[in-house]
């Protein structure tokens, strides 16, 4: 039982991360950094609980805003950068943070940081003090899982909600604007260094929020919890999902980290199939499971096609 | 009457190529202007030199008594300049209407909280700039086309939806690089209109054209470019006579007696 809820909860988790990947790709930017600013938050997370006694409630955030105010000038140096190029210099930027932890005193170098305060110890303790016993007959223990993984799904739900809203705003469409034509958008009056950076940036908060929350949800983390393989993960979860909409890396993590869990038995051959899996995806559905086209049809299925604000005269010539 | 776009010097080099060389132009508030010259004469460049795409390598560009050398092109479209491109650069997955949206972008002040949180303002805002966008839709003929993606629409229709885009970011001179091209002939008539009308909204407009029954008719003024150079300047009636222009045009005639 306890199990499972680790699992749906580490789902979303990864939903976040994702979506914090997405947020970058939605302006045409291929990063590997936000496993670097997943480190950041992770490690400010649990340094600020350790040392300094921070509720879980203000470390998470926290390290979201350490994140994201390092990826400012990161990103306004970087982000003149296209694709592959761009790609490499995040991934550097990934990597000598690992080399940093791995290396600092007070980051705990290679052993990485020990005992942080538990989210689910942490409630257990606090519903311990004000329940009798666990509703719904579960355990102590389950009804705090259970609580841990309704407060990561409200955090995947709420960043899953402002990015649609901001989607479908007028930063939401500069995005999408830079993202098919950065000359077109630039000519038509969009600032793209601005808009650019502004998504790296809230990408960087989104993983630096992961990062916190993996670092209160694990006692443990280390350097090697955020390198290179994690970078191209949470890449994955956006490819295979689908790159176009926000539900897409959404789906994708939940889809590669429930099959990665059920393949935990099969040791070696996991990697395997999720690397073949990988190249299946690439080969056979590029866009990934989920393209917009595709809410577009439901929509008319349902009955809720796109309303006309007025209609024209005609259709023209 | 001070001219809304003084252009002096104007030079662009690509290594040893002067691509457009010290071009000088001065267009009037209300006037629709041409630039006409053989393939590869430097229009486009001028354009791109212009409206800040590309930096010039000499030369100065004053819009409304302001430079705009060194601008970042939206600078320059918020100061009051749009244009169109000549290999149509539309926003191909956004519907019709979220191409003219975004060319309303310059003029809106919604941020990110702003967006998310949709306040009265916020709301206003977007529905006045939805009303516009299809005013203008339904300016150029395509309010029917709406709802559709941008990349399915025919090709005039695309030439089109750029033009009211463009003037979603409300200029003041808006430059059309060349709006007939791959027109029908009575596809480029109905162009010939729509581009009066805009100018009848106060609209200064300069534009490229290679269809020269267009330029003839439409503009009230002409400039050639010939490798890079102005070769000559006038209103259609001059250009059609002047000696530079066709032999720019059709060759020199070797074989007549002068």
């Amino acid at each position: 039982m306890s199990y499972y809820l680790q699992v749906a909860t580490f789902i979303c988790i990864s939903g976040i991360l994702g979506l914090s990947v997405y947020l970058v790709l939605s302006t045409g930017q291929l990063t590997l950094g936000n496993a670097g600013f997943m480190l950041l938050g992770g490690y400010t997370a649990g340094l600020l609980a350790i040392r300094l006694g921070w509720p879980i409630w203000l470390t998470v955030p926290a390290g979201g805003l350490l994140a994201a105010v390092v990826a400012v000038p990161l990103g306004a140096a970087t982000l003149r950068l296209r694709g592959v190029y761009l790609a490499i210099a995040t991934l550097g930027f990934t990597q000598s943070l690992v080399v940093i932890a791995n290396n600092l005193t007070i980051t705990g170098g290679a052993l990485g940081l020990k005992d942080i305060p538990n989210l689910a110890a942490r409630l257990q303790r606090f519903l311990r003090g004000v329940l009798a016993e666990a509703p719904l007959g579960l355990t102590m223990a389950q009804f705090a899982n259970l609580l841990v993984l309704l407060i990561s799904a409200a955090l995947l739900g709420l960043a899953y909600w402002l990015i649609v809203r901001q989607g479908k705003s007028r930063v939401g469409r500069a995005f999408t604007a830079i993202r098919t034509d950065e000359v077109a958008a630039s000519a038509m009056g969009i600032n793209t260094t601005y808009y650019k950076v502004l998504a790296f940036a809230q990408g960087a908060f989104l993983a630096g929020v992961a990062g916190g929350m993996m670092a209160h949800l694990t006692y443990f983390i280390g350097p090697n919890d955020f390198g290179f393989s994690r970078a191209v993960e949470m890449l994955v979860f956006v490819v295979v999902g689908g790159t176009a909409v926000p539900a897409g890396p959404v789906l994708g993590a939940a889809l590669l980290r429930a099959l990665s869990e059920y393949l935990r038995e099969a040791k070696d051959l996991r990697l395997i199939v999720y690397g073949g899996l990988m190249m299946l995806m690439v080969l056979v559905r590029p866009q990934g499971l989920l393209t917009p086209g595709m809410f577009a049809g439901w929509r008319r299925r349902l009955g809720l096609g796109p309303r006309r604000p007025a209609p024209g005269k005609g259709a023209g010539a | 009457m001070s001219a809304l776009l003084r252009v002096q010097g104007l030079t662009r080099r690509f290594g040893g190529l002067a691509a457009v060389a010290d071009v000088s132009l001065a267009i009037e508030p209300g006037e629709i202007f041409g630039l006409i010259g053989p393939n590869g004469a430097g229009k486009t460049t001028c354009f791109n030199l212009i409206t800040g795409l590309l930096p010039p390598s000499a030369g100065s560009v004053e819009f409304a008594g302001r430079s705009v050398v060194g601008l970042a092109p939206y600078r320059v479209t918020e100061m009051g300049m749009a244009r169109t491109f000549q290999n149509i650069r539309l926003f191909g997955e956004m519907t019709a209407l979220e191409n003219v949206l975004v060319g309303t972008h310059v003029r809106l002040r919604a941020g990110v909280f702003g967006g998310i949180i949709r306040t009265p303002s916020v709301r206003r805002e977007e529905s006045a700039a939805r009303e516009r966008a299809m005013g203008l839709l339904d300016l150029v003929g395509l309010a029917g086309a709406a709802d559709l993606p941008a990349a399915g629409l025919p090709y005039g229709r695309q030439r089109r939806l750029e033009i009211a885009r463009a003037l979603a970011t409300e200029p003041q001179l808006l430059c059309l690089d060349e709006p007939a091209a791959g027109m029908n002939e009575s596809e480029s008539r109905e162009l010939m209109d729509l581009i009066r009308k805009i100018r009848e909204r106060g609209v200064t407009v300069l534009l490229i054209e290679h269809d020269m029954h267009v330029v003839m008719n439409l503009c009230d003024r002409v400039a050639v470019l010939n490798f890079g150079q102005k070769i000559a300047e006038g209103t259609p009636a001059q250009i059609q006579v002047d000696p530079a222009v066709i032999e720019a045009y059709l060759g020199r005639d070797d074989g007549a007696a002068d």
